[in-house]
């Protein structure tokens, strides 16, 4: 980013972010500030430890600080926010220190200005991102006039990819938004659009990095023609041009594209039911908001509350690709869906059971080599109560089959959560139980693969002393038949100490808090080179006021 | 690197001064958001999908029925799934969306060949607020959930 850009943001932020706060702070002013400062050892050993293991050896710190000031002069209502993150650990962040959050906001209820980290949400398809910039928007309630919102910045991962370095390089993408929103009457609204993103070709992180220029029109609407019923809609076209690579000779692709997509949905009495068309053509870009190109679905739900005990939910889901014929086949996609919840299963007052089905079709077509799959979903889920008991229990079949062999396997997957609370004078204790597991049978290569996991675990609060804790204990392993594959094991046990003491609140640190999280894994596989293990412990304060 | 926390030390005492003297409350939306993310994680790592997709929203970006297949996939594929990540930014559109930045590290069992795997990267999730509750409505960059 050159240096007049820097200098705007440096500007920019100086007046907003810090002149304006601090000139208003004693009016109405709140301050607040969340800061998690953690120090972790962590120790990992055995042959395989380096290359498996996610945790950074020896002592490592981690501290995570928030501001946030708002306040109100006069009609003039200011929200600004500051984070950073400060850390040693790679794992948590490339950079020892980096700011992660800064953004202002001013608004008099008519005119509200944005500057920083800007999220404005036009609709799906226009802009749903965040950027690095300001926004401003008009909207005026009592003289009912339209919304108007603009929107400049810069689609950046981080702040300090401003002002470089390599490990935060990324390419420069800038971000141009307006929009004009208006309530026709209190059952219409309708908005019009306009994105821009462009990318900067200087700014490719390698050679082949496309570059991108895109607009898009969009137009949006909803409306709720009696209550219960809304029916809302999006049109977007999209212009792009691309530029596969900084390579001499390489053409720019130019692409030309349409996404619509119209809902309705039906809410009264014992039903709820939604219908959904959507089609979004294969040269669609929706580089500031969100759509999956080459789609075209159909989509319906019915919930149905039959009885008070009884609910009925029908689903169906209908999509394909192609849309512009140039793959050599098609791909159709049909999934109906049919699930009853029972309350009160077997008239006991505590219990309810919900069934599910699900088919998932896909039909290949056309000249190239297509696939088509036929897949069964069976899920059963039971809640229920015994005494001091709560238990869910949960059971699934799955059959999935796609032609000319490529896929014949079934699934089976079972668990079981008991839980209970006990009070035993001062304190709490809360134990639980988890047993689950899975099995998996290829029907084409005769092998099975079954996956355990059992755990134990004690909860303990304490409330007089604001102190709540758990330990978990337990074990996963992963059993294999075929040849030549390894068997695994963790073994695990998990402890956290949450403590709340009272001096903080006499310091005015309501919900300050002193915890310890400690942990270690044990893995073991077959191939014993395979084998390492994870301790770790991490001490921290988190303070908010 | 004791350079580095004196100095996080002292940025912290300087703000405490600054602000002992003005009234005091919590952020309890970001908070709110902090235990949606770690109820899905939840969710994912014990595979209770049916608990996973009751935080997603009905209108999520991609089609929620997608991301129930994906999902699924993850489950059939992988297994003993740990996730740890830090939160960069929590941005609110004032309005029924919030965009929340995380870096995660994701650690698995690869069902099909035995083997333990590191995956870490950057996920923007957006999440629709209905009536107090954060619904996941799109997962952006590298996707934390239904990545197989």
């Amino acid at each position: 980013m050159n240096i007049i850009k820097r200098s705007l943001f440096v500007c920019l932020f100086l007046i907003f972010f810090v002149l304006y706060p601090f000139f208003s702070m004693g009016k109405q002013t709140e301050v607040h500030f969340n800061n998690e400062f953690s120090y972790t050892y962590n120790d990992v050993s055995g042959p395989a430890g380096d290359d498996s293991s996610s945790l950074t050896r020896g002592m490592r710190y981690l501290n995570i600080f928030g501001l946030n000031i708002l306040g109100k002069d006069k009609e003039l209502e200011y929200n600004f926010n500051f984070g950073f993150k400060a850390t040693d650990d790679r794992r948590n962040d490339i950079k020892t220190i980096s700011p992660t959050t800064i953004y202002g906001r001013m608004t008099n209820k008519i005119h509200t200005i944005t500057a920083g980290d800007t999220f404005e949400s036009f609709s799906q398809y226009s802009l749903s991102t965040a950027v690095k910039g300001v926004s401003y928007k008009y909207f005026n309630e009592q003289k009912r006039l339209p919304e108007f919102t603009f929107v400049y910045g810069y689609v950046l991962p981080r702040w300090d990819t401003i002002w470089g370095g390599v490990e935060t390089k990324a390419i420069e993408r800038n971000a141009i938004g307006a929009r004009i929103k208006h309530n026709i009457t209190s059952d219409l609204s309708a908005g019009i659009s306009f994105t821009q993103a462009k990318d900067r070709p200087g700014t490719r992180i390698t050679d082949t990095d496309p570059i991108y220029t895109s607009n898009n029109y969009t137009i949006d609407a909803e409306y709720r023609p009696i209550p219960g019923l809304t029916i809302k809609g999006e049109m977007s076209k999209s212009r792009s041009s691309v530029s596969p690579s900084s390579t001499a000779g390489i053409n720019e692709d130019r692409k030309h594209g349409t996404a619509t997509k119209i809902e309705a949905v039906g809410d009264g009495g014992p039903s709820r039911v939604s219908i959904e068309y959507e089609k979004v053509s294969t040269e669609f870009d929706a580089l500031l908001g969100s759509a999956t190109p080459d789609r075209e679905k159909i989509k319906g739900k019915w919930r149905y509350n039959m009885t008070k005990r009884l609910i009925l939910n029908l689903g169906f889901l209908w999509f394909r690709d192609n849309l512009d014929g140039q793959k050599a086949y098609r791909t159709d996609s049909y999934t109906p869906e049919l699930g009853i919840t029972i309350k009160n299963f077997l008239s006991r007052s505590t219990a309810t059971a919900d069934i599910t089905y699900k088919f998932n079709r896909k039909y290949g077509s056309g000249s190239g080599s297509s696939t088509s799959t036929a897949d069964h979903i069976l899920a059963l889920n039971y809640k229920d109560s015994f005494g001091p008991v709560d238990s869910d229990a949960n059971f699934g079949y799955t059959i999935y089959s796609t032609e000319h062999n490529q896929r014949s396997s079934k699934e089976y997957t079972y668990n079981l959560l008991l839980n209970s609370r006990h009070n035993i004078g001062d304190y709490v204790l809360k134990p639980l139980v988890y047993l689950g597991g899975m099995t998996i049978r290829d029907d084409l290569i005769l092998e099975t693969d079954k996956t355990y996991e059992y755990s134990f675990g004690m909860g303990l609060e304490v409330p007089k002393l604001k102190l709540t804790s758990d330990v978990k204990i337990g074990q996963n392993r992963l059993e294999k038949t075929q040849p030549g594959t390894d068997n695994t094991e963790r073994a695990f046990a998990n402890l956290n100490i949450y403590y709340k003491p009272s001096l903080f609140n006499k310091l005015k640190l309501q919900d300050g808090m002193l915890f310890l999280r400690a942990f270690v894994n044990n893995y073991r596989f077959s191939t014993q080179s395979r084998n390492f293990r994870e301790n770790s412990i991490t001490l921290g304060c988190n303070i908010q006021y | 690197m004791f350079k580095k926390i004196h100095l996080i030390i002292l940025i912290f005492a300087f703000l405490f001064l600054l602000t002992n003297s003005l009234s005091a409350n919590s952020n309890v939306s970001d908070k709110l958001i902090k235990k949606t993310i770690d109820d899905l994680i939840d969710a994912y790592i014990s595979r209770s999908l049916e608990k996973f997709m009751s935080s997603v929203d009905e209108s999520y970006t991609g089609d929620k029925a997608l991301l129930d297949d994906a999902i699924r996939k993850d489950f059939s594929l992988i297994t003993d799934i740990s996730i740890s990540y830090t939160i960069n930014s929590i941005i609110p559109d004032f309005k029924e969306m919030v965009l929340v930045s995380l870096k995660f590290t994701r650690t698995y069992t690869d069902i099909t060949t035995g083997t333990r795997n590191i995956d870490e990267g950057s996920c923007t999730m957006i999440f629709k607020i209905i009536n107090n509750k954060p619904f996941l409505y799109s997962m952006r960059d590298k996707p934390l959930f239904g990545f197989k």
